[in-house]
């Protein structure tokens, strides 16, 4: 394990002299210094059933989730294979965690991860009554993509925001990592709306960078020929567009190339799956944080899969196993690095599931859902928020199948987030901010805000 | 009786008027189709363009015989009882539990098949019919899918939209196989998962449509929904009690054994759809049908009805043609240019609804398909990775094995599996930064933006070399056919060279602009200093690469 897993540089690297230009966005002293900060979207694609990821696990919680999710339902998972934790609030009631969450189990305990209960789009704090009669509820709920997007823009809306939370909190704090023109956003995982900003641009890092150049005078004549056509207008929206694409990505992709060439490899081990290998890459821009000279950053990454209608039970295993362990390497990668007090990761999903079982042993799409927040930062080994009554047609529940009507709303997750991140007027990222009341005390999980 | 008088008269009418031109006008408008209806433009078609004329090139590609996939195999489900010996497993998993083998049928035929047009509109269609290998683990059990859209290219959506409700993969992927009726306790009830993405992805969308593609608004100036979440539930209802086609030989069950080489069926005892929900379902609502389908039918007949009421929904004709549009010709069609192709998929001249033939000839032959595009400033498509990586190879005549879809995954394009039925890219999706439609940006990345310079690199100076086939192939691995461009580079005046690429890549489109920063790339050594180019295909590479990397050749248009 080295970094050459990260990067493999296969290619020559551009070091010719004409190519120093490329070089212009890095900060070369150690710049970071102590004011750095990072947040690190993990997002659960295809909406995570939530509803088999925590339940109460007291004698009368657990016989609420039984009733609806029985072992006749095919979804059941016994009361005695959760993991139990104990928050500091939610009276006192132990809760469980799925049994594949077991590697986060003692992260909780250690005040390092904090759950935030029944959370999701909302246009303004919505009882059962006011939905059934109607009121404002967000456009097109239950559809992946529309709901994706809205969870990633902090919008309600179908006809979207063009840009994502993240993007616009990486403009906002621009003034941070006005020393680099190294994007200060980063996706793992292709391109997204969170980290689509208005100014702020955003870097996928790749395998490799651009390949098959070299010093000699052919090469280089190539290579600046190259970047001169990126350069001619034709007029074309999309062909400027792409223009715009690959030049940015030419430069970014060499500058990390090369400054992650400088840091030491990590010793935390991750998983080898694609989630394990997207926060391994993280935590390795993270080091390089200083040869990059960013002060903030913002990170998406993803793990797919959780559109489990059907085989739900093992397949959400699964992806509970592989996402409890890449978080835990991500957690020991951020202590490897000093850095775990500035690093905050948290998950975003489509939507949580139906609590009412479907055929073939799945569940159906959904609207609250539970999250996960882990860092140095965060106020642990606490659930935060309202946890939704486990009963069909009952207060939480948005028809008769156990569609939770989120007690929390996107922007109000994100609200603590962004202030711990250093923004002073968050309603620049989360415009529908005034909708909800931020005087709530059961939302404080970052420590500093 | 009127009518059909009037629409035969109609399509008299059209007809003449697009075949008044017999060839094409010049080698950029026939180069510019080529793009449009193949997987690219090789050096053979195009040579041919003054005798060509694209709508009876189209005519003649329905009568080409249709490539087809192979039937394949059905394995066990476990791949260790499948591939027990250890030697041969790993191949043996490759070939049989995993799409490799229709990933390289796919890339063969998209190289080489002569049913270009029909190849390339089941391409289409796999990207609105989505199945993915992510959930479905045979190549055995996608092959009969993908020869659906294959076979279904030129024929009705209707008969198309069945079939594939029908299909064993789709009802796997999206969950309408052994889809039970709720259980009387109401504690499990019918799945939702196919009846909301045969909605919104294969058919109508969310939203009502003019017949041009645009959002229909209500009175409080919002789009209008086209379905709620009772007609989710349904379609929910009408798509239960479908199993597995029973194997030969073996008894009927509720939920059969896996069968993928012929459609589901319903479970049945003593004749009845005992696994059916026999109630009341709420359908699509639209002018002309409240959507009641009334209980008590049988799952058949129900099903009947329930693709009639999608299929004769007023936005299948925008929103099908508008993905086609799309996929074919043009990210940003004009309202009049998806209302055109909307009329001949709900009139295909003859009275005939749903004819995905005379679709895709509007499509091609539409004017502005056809137009000059130098004036548009919103004219053209990103092309996606596979085919830019097709009409690059094509353009090149390469030749290859097949063996190309870990290029395309390292493009965000991993055919055959889609990571989600919303299929490879998304659709919509806003260029960042500008207000226009850009599906295949929806996946450019800078990873991907140098993925693709970094094939263009590969291709242009190495090959791609293929793991040792069983049995050997004939052909191992990609390469490119430099001839054509060495001859010309050898030529110390690049004029030529510069002219071929453009031809061959830019619809003849290379500005002066252009061929100036090429030629200052494009050194030449000379034997004394008089002669050819000694360095020939030194300047081809050079030229090659500048021109395929360029956005100039990565969008089409």
């Amino acid at each position: 394990m080295n970094r050459r897993d990260f990067l493999k540089h296969t290619g020559f690297g551009l070091t010719g002299t004409a190519l120093l230009s490329t070089l212009g966005g890095i900060r070369l002293a150690e710049a970071a210094g102590n004011d750095y900060k990072a947040l690190v979207c993990v997002f659960l694609f295809g909406g995570n059933d939530s509803n088999n990821m925590l339940i109460p696990l007291d004698a009368e919680g657990y016989a609420a989730y039984n009733a609806v999710r029985g072992p006749t339902s095919g979804i059941n998972i016994p009361q005695s294979s959760w993991l139990p934790i104990n928050p500091s609030s939610q009276g006192g009631k132990v809760f469980g965690l799925h049994p594949s969450l077991a590697s986060l189990q003692p992260l909780f305990s250690q005040n390092r991860l904090a759950l935030i209960a029944n959370t999701g789009t909302l246009a303004k704090p919505t009882t059962r009554a006011q939905y059934l009669l109607g009121g404002a509820k967000p456009d097109n709920l239950f559809s992946h993509v529309d709901q994706q997007n809205q969870w990633q823009s902090a919008t309600t809306k179908a006809a979207i925001r063009p840009t994502g939370w993240g993007g616009r909190l990486a403009d906002g704090v621009a003034t941070f990592n006005a020393a680099t023109t190294f994007p200060p956003l980063a996706s793992l995982s292709g391109v997204n709306l969170f980290t689509q900003g208005a100014v702020s641009s955003v870097i996928a890092p790749n395998a490799s960078s651009l390949k098959g150049f070299n010093t000699s005078a052919a090469s280089m004549a190539r290579y600046q020929a190259m970047r001169q056509l990126e350069t001619l207008s034709s007029g074309n929206v999309l062909i400027k567009a792409k223009n715009s694409i690959t030049g940015k990505a030419i430069d970014s992709l060499d500058t990390l190339t090369k400054a992650t060439a400088s840091v030491p490899a990590l010793t935390t081990v991750f998983p080898g799956s694609s989630l394990g290998g997207q926060l391994k890459n993280i935590a390795t821009m993270i080091a390089a944080r200083g040869t990059l000279g960013v002060q903030r950053q913002v990170f998406f990454c993803s793990l797919g899969g959780f559109d489990t209608h059907s085989a739900q039970l093992n397949a959400q295993a699964g992806l509970f196993k592989d996402l409890a362990d890449s978080l835990k390497a991500f957690q020991d990668a951020t202590i490897e690095l000093g850095v775990d007090q500035a690093v905050t990761a948290f998950t975003l999903s489509d939507f949580g599931r139906t609590f009412l079982p479907s055929a073939n042993a799945g569940s159906d799409h959904g609207w609250g859902s539970h999250h996960l927040i882990l860092g140095g930062a965060v106020k642990g080994g606490d659930i935060y928020g309202k946890y939704p009554t486990l009963q069909l047609a009952g207060p939480d529940d948005a028809d008769s199948e156990g569609r939770w009507i989120p007690s929390t709303s996107v922007e109000e997750y994100a609200y603590p987030l962004v202030r711990w991140f250093g923004l002073s007027d968050p309603k620049v990222v989360l415009p529908n901010l005034s909708a909800f009341d931020l005087t709530r005390k059961d939302l404080g999980f970052m420590t500093g805000v | 009786m009127m009518f059909s008088i009037r629409s035969s008269l109609m399509a008299l009418l059209v007809s003449w008027s697009l075949t008044s031109p017999a060839v094409s006008a010049s080698q950029p408008y026939w180069a510019r189709f080529v793009d449009q209806a193949t997987f690219g433009p090789t050096p053979t078609l195009l040579d041919a363009w003054s005798t060509s004329d694209p709508e009876a090139w189209i005519n003649d590609q329905r009568s080409v015989a249709a490539t087809r996939y192979p039937g394949l195999p059905a394995f066990p489900s476990s791949s260790t009882q499948g591939c027990p010996d250890a030697e041969t497993a790993a191949t043996c998993k490759r070939d049989n539990y995993s799409m490799y083998p229709l990933e390289v049928q796919f890339f063969q035929n998209a190289l080489f098949a002569p049913d270009q047009l029909r190849q390339r509109v089941a391409f289409a269609l796999s990207q609105i019919f989505v199945v993915s290998g992510v959930k479905i683990s045979q190549p055995s059990s996608l092959s009969p899918f993908l020869n659906l859209l294959v076979d279904g290219a030129f024929g009705n959506y209707r008969d198309l939209l069945k079939q594939v409700t029908l299909n064993p993969a789709m009802g796997y992927y999206l969950d309408m196989v052994n889809n039970d009726k709720g259980t009387t306790d109401g504690k499990i009830r019918p799945n939702e998962n196919y009846a909301r993405e045969v909605l919104q992805l294969f058919s109508i969308g969310l939203y009502q449509l003019n017949k041009d593609g645009t959002q229909k608004l209500g009175s409080d100036g919002q789009p209008i929904a086209t379905y709620d979440q009772d007609t989710v539930e349904g379609f929910a209802h009408v798509f239960t009690g479908w199993t597995f086609g029973t194997l030969t030989g073996a008894t009927p069950k509720k939920h059969n054994p896996s069968n993928y080489l012929v459609p589901m069926e319903i479970y049945r005892v003593n004749g009845q759809d005992t696994n059916h929900e026999k109630g009341a379902k709420q359908l699509l609502v639209y002018p002309g049908t409240t959507g009641q389908l009334v209980a008590g039918q049988d799952a058949a007949a129900d099903l009947e009805v329930a693709i009639d009421n999608i299929f004769n929904h007023p936005n299948v004709g925008p929103f099908i043609g508008r993905r086609l549009i799309q996929a074919l010709v043009t990210s940003n069609p004009s309202t009049d240019y998806v209302a055109r192709v909307a009329q001949a998929f709900n009139n295909n001249g003859s009275g005939i609804r749903g004819d995905l033939f005379a679709t895709v000839k509007a499509v091609l032959l539409d004017p502005e398909a056809r137009s000059d595009k130098t004036v548009q400033v919103s004219y053209g498509k990103l092309r996606e990775p596979v085919l830019m990586v097709t009409a690059f190879l094509r353009g090149m005549e390469a030749t290859s094995d097949g063996i190309l879809s870990s290029q395309t995954k390292a493009m965000a394009e991993d055919v055959f599996y889609s990571s989600t039925v919303f299929n490879y890219f998304p659709n919509p999706y806003v260029i960042p930064g500008t207000n226009l439609d850009g599906p295949e940006f929806g996946v450019e990345s800078s990873a991907v933006a140098v993925a693709r310079d970094n094939f263009i690199n590969t291709m242009v100076y190495s090959r791609i070399n293929s793991p040792a086939t069983t049995p050997p192939q004939a052909v191992s691995g990609t390469d490119l056919n430099f001839s054509r461009l060495d001859a010309l580079s050898a030529n110390s005046d690049p004029s030529g060279l510069l002219d071929y690429l453009s031809a061959h890549f830019l619809q003849g489109g290379m500005t002066a602009s252009m061929k100036s920063i090429i030629t200052s790339a494009l050194n030449c050594t000379q034997t004394g200093g008089k002669g050819p180019c000694t360095n020939a295909r030194d300047r081809s590479r050079t030229a090659l690469y500048l021109v395929a990397t360029s956005a100039f050749y990565q969008v089409q248009r």
